[in-house]
């Protein structure tokens, strides 16, 4: 075996090392160029941030009184931005503007996370089955991520508040039981194609068991999409949250909520104080396009082929 | 290599796939991949099987480790039937049979690492974690990988150095036998001979009994000990290698081995065969010789009946109505010697 041991010194592979730094250049030079996503990503990480102060606002009962402390005395109550102590002013209670943005903030990004994990982890394992095992299986799922496809939300989330006590658990419920739907056809279909690459026939044919070849060789080779689909979900589900809780069915008063903000404060608008409904709006509207313009760069550095894509 | 015992008895082995299904889901149109192909492979030869392009060469090889399963036909691997086998059963099985297959760029996972690739391989052997370890080392040794590979992931590979890694993961479960499924035709030239004498060089030291599918006939008399060659999903000839090279009896072997390129002086004369005609569907195919519309001997009867697999001489097969020594389209003998 002379001759073969030879061959193997052609040409040694570079080491690890440099691979890795060779990497992390390629990657950071791609992030770099796509504008795109480094300025989406600076917005998000400022909101992110700021709903991890709204986490720690809400967290801790001494904080309470910065959000919830209320009063009648009408020096207080709807105080305009920049005139008095409070910086974004007061709403028709009385209540610090700034503090109760930066805990909307803080619930709509924990909800958002909270809810994209599970809307992946359901289309993920719901995608992967119906792509893996086919037949009637994939015929039972696809026919159930069609019907579910075309459901629409709200809906749902009025039926489900018939059935339950109003409240965030709905918005956890009716968001994820819907968008898992999407993110399944789009796992399903990358499954599909798996299945024919010659990696898991050879898996197949070397007896791997089932749930081996897909933790090994689907799950791995779907977190491009993975990721794209999650960067995706936040700003759809911060939006869904919103407008849940626009409509009384999501995030319950007196916890703050930038949806429930907004409709707390529409009656005001007419009346030129338009900024109890303004600032969580323009709140909302920036981390929304912010978490929307990641997403995009990221799909364009992950996954070009999905360039486009909606 | 006369007369050592079979390992693989292949018989009668059928698979069609539904290309086209009316309204209640009923197959109204087959595509025959494979069509009645019997053979038999014995212990440490080299059986190649040589065809063109979606004659059904890698279906057979994949009905035969059972990654798709056949319409009707058996395999025997060492007396045992492969396709009534259990699920516990077949798994032993397929850990003495392994397949390599032809794209190195596809059979290897690109998100892992070449040493967990190989690893997998073990996997029937149930070793330890050390043991594993080793054995992952000691077979990418064999196929000419330094122990740093491991650590590798397959994109940072040529594919020469992949089809190693490919045939390591194979070797890792120590088989007896190897389905090679065109396993250099997606190499450089220059690479196929280095993978060609390493296969040649394993079976030597592993005593490894190979099914070489390959449609590259320089390479098939390389390897080779027996060739059979398929047309269309029907095994048309099989013989030994010197024997079918040397005294081709069926139309279509022929007309191949006129296809090769031969050296020769100037002013010196070659008669190829040419073939003419369309080559039969291989969707719904009429019950005739598959090789009738293009074949320069054809009779009335290859038209009506399908020529049955007969013993033309002692350890030669061919399918055919109007067997005959080489001849070109003419009718005129082709020069030999």
């Amino acid at each position: 075996m002379s001759a073969l041991q030879d061959a193997a010194l052609w040409h040694e592979p570079p080491t690890p090392e440099q691979t890795r730094r060779h990497q992390l250049h390629a990657g950071l030079r791609l992030l770099a160029r796509n504008r795109l996503a480094l300025i989406g990503g600076g917005i998000s990480l400022v909101f992110v941030l700021i709903g991890i102060a709204g986490i720690v606002i809400i967290g801790f009962d001494r904080f309470h009184d910065l959000y919830l402390d209320q009063t009648l005395d009408s020096a207080v109550i709807l105080r305009a931005p920049f005139t008095g102590e409070n910086v974004l002013g007061t709403d028709a209670l009385g209540r610090d503007l700034l503090a109760r943005t930066v805990a909307g903030i803080g619930v709509s990004i924990m909800l958002a996370l909270a809810i994209t994990a599970l809307t992946l982890i359901l289309g993920m394992v719901l995608g992967t089955v119906a792509a893996f095992y086919g037949g009637w299986i994939d015929v039972v799922i696809s026919a159930v991520i069609d019907v579910t496809w075309g459901f629409p939300i709200i809906l749902l989330a009025v039926a489900l508040s018939g059935v339950f006590d109003r409240g965030i658990e709905v918005v956890i419920l009716s968001v994820p039981l819907i968008l898992w739907a999407g993110f399944a056809r789009i796992v399903r279909g990358e499954g599909l194609s798996l299945r024919e690459r010659d990696f898991v026939k050879a898996a197949r044919a070397m007896g791997v068991p089932d749930w081996k070849i897909i933790l090994r060789h689907f799950v791995p080779n779907l977190i491009a999409p993975t990721i794209v689909m999650g960067t995706y979900y936040i700003p759809v589900v911060i939006v869904f949250e919103g407008a849940l809780s626009f409509l009384g069915l999501g995030t319950q008063p007196p916890t703050p909520s930038l949806g429930l903000m907004a409709a707390e404060g529409r009656q005001h608008l007419l009346n030129g104080d338009h900024w109890v409904v303004t600032v969580p709006g323009v709140s909302l509207v920036l981390m929304v396009v912010g978490f929307n313009t990641l997403g995009d760069g990221l799909r364009d550095i992950l996954d070009p082929r999905l360039r486009g894509v909606r | 290599m006369p007369e050592a015992p079979p390992l693989l008895e292949v018989h009668n082995l059928s698979k069609r796939f539904p290309i086209r299904r009316d309204i209640l889901g009923r197959p109204t149109s087959w595509l025959s991949a494979v069509d009645e192909v019997s053979f038999t492979i014995r212990h440490g030869e080299t059986f190649s099987i040589v065809g063109e392009t979606g004659c059904g060469k890698s279906t057979l090889g994949q009905l035969i480790i059972r990654l798709q399963p056949a319409d009707t036909g058996s395999v025997l691997f060492d007396g045992e039937a492969v396709f009534s086998s259990s699920r516990h059963h077949l798994g032993q099985l397929r850990q003495r049979m392994q397949l390599v297959f032809q794209d190195p760029f596809s059979s290897l996972n690109p998100r892992m690492k070449v040493g967990a690739i190989v690893s997998e391989g073990t996997h029937r052997l149930r070793l330890g974690r050390a043991e594993r370890r080793r054995r992952t080392q000691e077979v990418l040794e064999m196929v000419g990988l330094a122990h740093s590979y491991a650590a590798r992931y397959p994109h940072e590979l040529s594919g020469g150095q992949r089809q190693r890694v490919a045939i390591a993961r194979a070797l890792a479960a120590n088989p007896e036998f190897l389905i090679l499924d065109e396993p250099v035709s997606a190499l450089d030239v220059s690479i196929q001979s280095q993978v060609l004498n390493l296969l040649h060089d394993l079976q030597q030291e592993l005593t490894l009994t190979y099914l070489f599918i390959s449609h590259d006939l320089a390479v098939v008399r390389h390897i080779s000990d027996r060739v059979g060659v398929m047309y269309l999903g029907k095994l048309v000839e099989t013989a030994d290698r010197d024997e079918l090279f040397g005294n081709p009896l069926h139309p279509y072997t022929q007309a191949l081995l006129s296809a090769i390129p031969r050296p020769q002086a100037r002013g010196q004369h070659r008669d190829r065969i040419s073939l003419e005609g369309e080559a039969l569907s291989p969707i719904d195919p009429p019950r005739q010789c598959r090789f009738a519309s293009r074949c320069f001997r054809a009779i009335d009867r290859c038209w009506t009946e399908v020529p049955p697999t007969e013993l033309q001489k002692p350890e030669h097969d061919a399918a055919c109505f109007n067997i005959a020594p080489p001849t070109d389209s003419n009718g005129g003998s082709v020069m030999r010697e």
